[in-house]
């Protein structure tokens, strides 16, 4: 998996077409599929370039959206780095985004 | 702000166990993970024995790289115990106009129900997916990789004990979103058997020890979608006979818009179910106008072993067990966006899963 994974999107036509690509590449990591008004299939998933690249056929329009491990290793920078509540009693307890009110 | 590193999930909630002792149980989960890391729920409410009031279940991260559910569930606990000492009521606010819950509501949450929760039941996995693999999906156990890093861990959402062995029990010719090899690069192996793992083996024991659950909503990401049961095939109210558990239907699973497999829900459930996934929705889009879809499970192809089809299934399989209603949400556009845009998420999540947490507490007064 310490490969560099690019974000694709994925439209495929219709269902038949979708469900068709899924059992040519059953491998794919896979997100966000969802049917959409006119009938067609947006999914995304998570591949290597090299397999990005291939993916393209009739009725499927592959788009690669970004590079997904980068974008990870910058999200990992927003990671806490401390405990903030290991001394609850000094500092408290978390509060919710809510007014409360 | 920033997300939760995996102790300070645990801490978190220890922090509102200890502030707010009178509202709020800690629990700790049975099973430590295959990395020694203790696992608690935290439940909001007098006390999980009392039958007369019904427990929801929310479970979140079982997906190491879905970070955020853990921040909805223990922002919404501290909302809600925050709130209920303080005796004041919650706005949401978004760009939709918000949401607002009164204190009488607040209370009546608090006071009428158990509102349990596990922030997060995959600590091993988010740790790595925090730390080395941002992308990574399952657990952390190694025992069926062969030594092939790329082969560690199962995919806890379809190691449950619901059509499992989706080879024999699906259609040949079903999508089936499952995998029985280790080393698949979709990371959905479903583990050498159901309940193989430490981590579902936890919500089997937490539903187990608390019969009052009554119902069951997975947190997950991504879509913006919130999911009614089932997941296996799509759902009929005519024929009970025609179930997972009755092995004539085996290999005839799966399939869309065929007539040789639906899976049975009774009509009263599926309405309740509805109502209540459409009080999720309301609750969302109040906040910033965002409409997530509301649909079943089985929508595009087919999953097994997910622990919201579980949980819902324990009654069918054994009529001693309690009846739940159970949800999954599929949250947000991204698996972990940037933090200022995951505050947004939770808000209108949080406003949600409150609102849930209302359409359960008039189911319960109409009974």
């Amino acid at each position: 998996m310490n490969k560099e994974i690019q974000k694709v999107k994925i439209k495929a036509e219709n269902d038949k077409v979708f469900i068709e690509f899924l059992k040519q590449y059953p491998g794919l990591d896979m997100a966000a599929e969802r049917r959409q008004k006119n009938g067609k299939i947006h999914a995304e998933a998570y591949v290597e370039r090299e397999v990005a690249n291939n993916l393209s056929k009739p009725g499927i329009d592959i788009e690669i959206i970004e590079n997904a491990s980068e974008t990870g290793k910058q999200r990992q920078q927003e990671i806490s780095k401390t405990n903030r509540f290991e001394l609850a009693g000094e500092i408290g307890p978390p509060h919710g985004f809510a007014k409360k009110e | 702000m920033a997300y939760y590193s995996v102790d300070e999930v645990e801490s978190a909630i220890a922090s509102l166990a200890s502030t707010y002792p009178n509202s709020c149980q800690l629990i700790e989960l049975q099973n430590r993970t295959i990395e020694g890391r203790v696992i608690h729920a935290l439940n909001i409410g007098r006390g999980l024995d009392d039958h007369n009031k019904s427990g929801i279940l929310f479970t979140a991260a079982a997906h190491a790289r879905e970070w955020g559910g853990s921040e909805i569930c223990i922002y919404l606990a501290a909302d809600l115990l925050e709130a209920y000492k303080r005796k004041t009521g919650l706005k949401y606010e978004g760009d939709g106009g918000g949401k607002y819950f009164t204190a009488d509501q607040v209370q009546s949450v608090v006071e009428d129900l158990n509102v349990l929760l596990v922030p997060c039941i995959n600590p091993d996995g988010r740790h790595y997916s925090q730390t080395v693999e941002s992308l990574w999906r399952r657990n952390r156990n190694p025992a069926k990789s062969g030594g092939n890093p790329d082969c560690v861990g199962v995919d806890l959402n379809r190691n449950y004990d619901f059509l499992w062995n989706f080879k024999n029990l699906f259609s040949p010719d079903a999508v089936v979103r499952t995998s029985d090899d280790p080393c698949d690069q979709n990371q959905t192996y479903c583990g050498p058997s159901p309940f193989s793992e430490l981590e579902t083996q936890n919500v089997k024991w937490l539903l187990d020890k608390y019969p009052t659950v009554k119902f069951h909503v997975d947190i997950h990401s991504y879509s913006e979608l919130i999911l009614y049961c089932w997941g296996d095939d799509q759902y009929q109210s005519d024929d009970p006979q025609q179930n997972f558990t009755n092995p004539t239907y085996n290999r005839k699973r799966g399939i869309r818009n065929d007539e040789a497999y639906k899976e049975y829900v009774p009509k009263v459930d599926m309405d309740t179910a509805k109502d209540l996934a459409n009080h999720i929705y309301d609750g969302i889009r109040a906040v910033n106008h965002n409409e997530y879809a509301v649909e079943s499970a089985f929508d595009l192809y087919a999953t097994s072993g997910t622990g919201q089809d579980y949980s819902q299934s324990r009654h069918f399989s054994n009529s001693d067990n309690n009846k739940i209603l159970s949800f999954t949400i599929e949250f947000g556009k991204e698996f972990h966006p940037q933090w200022q845009e995951m505050e947004r998420v939770v808000k209108e999540v949080d406003a949600g899963l409150l609102n849930f947490c209302l359409g359960v507490e008039g189911q319960q007064k109409n009974k």
